[in-house]
């Protein structure tokens, strides 16, 4: 099992999932910095 | 010499331990019970020496399968590039940190908000019942009429010491942590890396985070979910059979579910094959073949009859409870259907118990959430991310792990529905998922369809990238924060400085009654007696645990 990191064509799912994965933590991690704004304020 | 025969032609993978608690604990609870040996709430410590032996027993027979294993795990490692080298130390050492504050916290009693439950009735309730020595109702108690086989069969467990101690589900968080491995590996023909993928996974994930180190039983129950798909798939009878039992008869909605669970998808792959599907699949990628069907078919014949046998014995008389004084065999659902001899009709014990069971089912639908198509789209997102303060609607946030292979997930189901295939653990998923959303909607009954959703997501997926490997150690970053700060105030503490006041008044309360050989029950206004090395009786009505008779 080669774990590092290779090229894929644009329509590959590894592709798309990489682009889900950046999107979803990002997303995530605003919310949650959001949140606890909020909370503090 | 038939123990040592079925242990010979069963052989215990060490993941499946807790389910040798269970084992051993349900029978000597009823011993303890019925023999009175348990009548000042401290259960004997046999059976701890009793799992110390099998397990002893276990791990020396099995030595040559686990050097193995770890001989395997040891050469994938330096298989690995630098950077996955250090992906996996990095993941470990997070992962060990996870598991040592929920050993620290296991080793307190509980006390924590979250474990509201555990002394509502998972802990008070078998307790009463070894003090009184019967099994008879606890008249004041409403929750004395759930189904509480999981709760007492690890109760011997608890009450080995006067405060009540969470240590056994600390095991059965390294068992479930096992039967993930397992399961990943069962379904991948052997490889280790999607093993420690969704194990990490598991250590990341915060919904799971949240019980980790405390008294809750939803880890457990997750943990019989997962193992006993573990053992149906290695075709191992007693495991199955004692894991399945236990799973259905854990909660009095469970029962009702896996019903309506196993309708739902003989359903759908009755429309499958209707629709014309070419292949049926376990997961994603590991082909059902005509052989496998033959076996299981064999192993089911052979199982069915003992599954039914030890069910009974397992669930029957919760049931027969259940049936005799609320007249339903699922307490609270549709009390009064049929005759109840127990609590009569028109009494003031029957009035108090409707109110009760209108109480809790009203709650069942009562979340806060909407029902709309909106909502069930958006609700993939706001499950996993807190609405306001720490919680959600659906009361804890399962977090970023469980967001990073729901996508995944997604499209490998859409993808072999393309296919025209039938992926029976993925629709397992979907119909456990349907289910929850029509009837009880917290995060923590999604436990088991996360972790098989993480498993067969990360099973199916071909390479592990660098984006997701770096996300999932920030997830467990983030997780090991929470657990630590959920726990920090109780590390280095004294089990008895732990404890919440009323705990303390109650614990000092149960020194008095045995140093001054009291008897009979002791009238409080509180259910929650997890404490209480006396018998209790509570006599003003507070819904929807406590009833007046």
């Amino acid at each position: 099992m080669n774990l590092q990191q290779r090229k894929h064509p644009l329509r590959s799912p590894e592709f798309w999932f990489n682009v889900y994965w950046i999107v979803i933590a990002a997303a995530y991690v605003a919310w949650r910095a959001v949140i606890f704004l909020k909370r503090i304020q | 010499m038939e123990g040592g025969h079925i242990l010979k032609k069963n052989p215990v993978n060490i993941a499946h331990f807790p389910t040798l608690m269970l084992v051993i604990g349900y029978p000597i609870f009823w011993a303890e019970l019925f023999s009175g040996h348990a009548r000042e709430g401290v259960t004997s410590p046999a059976v701890w020496w009793l799992f110390a032996f099998f397990v002893f027993f276990i791990l020396l027979r099995e030595r040559n399968s686990i050097a193995e294993s770890a001989s395997q795990y040891r050469q994938m490692f330096f298989d690995q590039t630098i950077a996955a080298r250090i992906f996996l130390t990095i993941g470990f050492f997070l992962g060990l940190f996870i598991l040592t504050c929920a050993l620290l916290a296991a080793l307190q009693p509980p006390y924590l908000m979250q474990e509201s439950d555990v002394m509502n009735y998972h802990m008070s309730v078998p307790r009463q019942h070894l003090i009184l020595g019967s099994f008879a109702h606890i008249p004041w108690s409403a929750d004395d009429l759930f189904f509480l086989p999981l709760d007492f069969a690890i109760a011997p467990f608890w009450f080995v010491s006067p405060l009540p101690n969470k240590f056994p589900q600390f095991i059965f968080l390294l068992g479930l942590i096992g039967v993930v491995v397992n399961l990943c590996r069962e379904l991948k023909s052997g490889a280790v890396v999607s093993s420690i993928i969704a194990a990490f996974a598991l250590l990341g994930s915060h919904g799971h985070g949240v019980q980790m180190g405390t008294a809750m039983l939803d880890l457990p129950i997750c943990y019989l979910f997962i193992a006993a798909i573990d053992s149906f798939l290695k075709k191992q009878k007693w495991l199955f059979i004692v894991e399945f039992s236990f799973l259905i008869w854990s909660k009095s909605l469970m029962a009702l579910q896996m019903g309506s669970f196993f309708v739902l998808l003989g359903c759908l792959y009755f429309l499958m094959r209707a629709v014309g599907i070419k292949k049926v699949l376990f997961d994603f990628q590991r082909p059902v073949k005509p052989e496998d069907v033959a076996g299981f078919r064999q192993f089911l014949a052979g199982v069915l009859p003992v599954l039914i046998l030890v069910s009974v014995c397992v669930g029957g008389p919760f049931l027969a409870k259940s049936l005799y004084y609320s007249g339903t065999p699922f307490f609270p659902v549709n009390i009064g259907s049929f005759a109840h001899p127990g609590i009569p009709e028109g009494s003031v014990a029957w009035a108090s118990l409707e109110r009760s069971a209108q109480f809790m089912t009203r709650s069942i639908h009562n979340d806060g959430y909407g029902r709309s198509v909106l909502d069930f789209i958006t609700h993939f997102w706001a499950l996993a991310v807190p609405s306001d303060g720490v919680n959600n609607a659906f009361d804890y946030p399962m977090g970023l792990a469980y967001l990073l292979f729901w996508g995944p997930f997604v499209f490998y189901l859409v993808r072999s529905l393309r296919k025209k295939e039938f992926a029976v653990l993925p629709w397992i998923i979907v119909c456990c998922w349907v289910l929850w959303w029509f009837t009880v909607r917290e995060a923590r009954y999604l436990y088991a369809p996360v972790l098989l959703m993480i498993i067969v997501s990360a099973v199916s997926m071909t390479r592990y990238s660098r984006i997701l490997l770096v996300i999932l150690l920030s997830a467990m970053i983030l997780n090991a924060a929470s657990v630590f700060r959920a726990h920090k105030s109780s590390f280095g503490q004294k089990r008895e400085d732990v404890l919440r006041t009323k705990d303390r008044v109650l614990a000092d309360l149960s020194t008095q009654y045995l140093l001054n050989k009291k008897s009979g029950a002791v009238e409080l206004t509180e259910n929650e007696v997890a404490f209480a090395l006396f018998p209790v009786v509570v006599r003003r009505e507070n819904l929807p645990h406590v009833i007046e008779f």
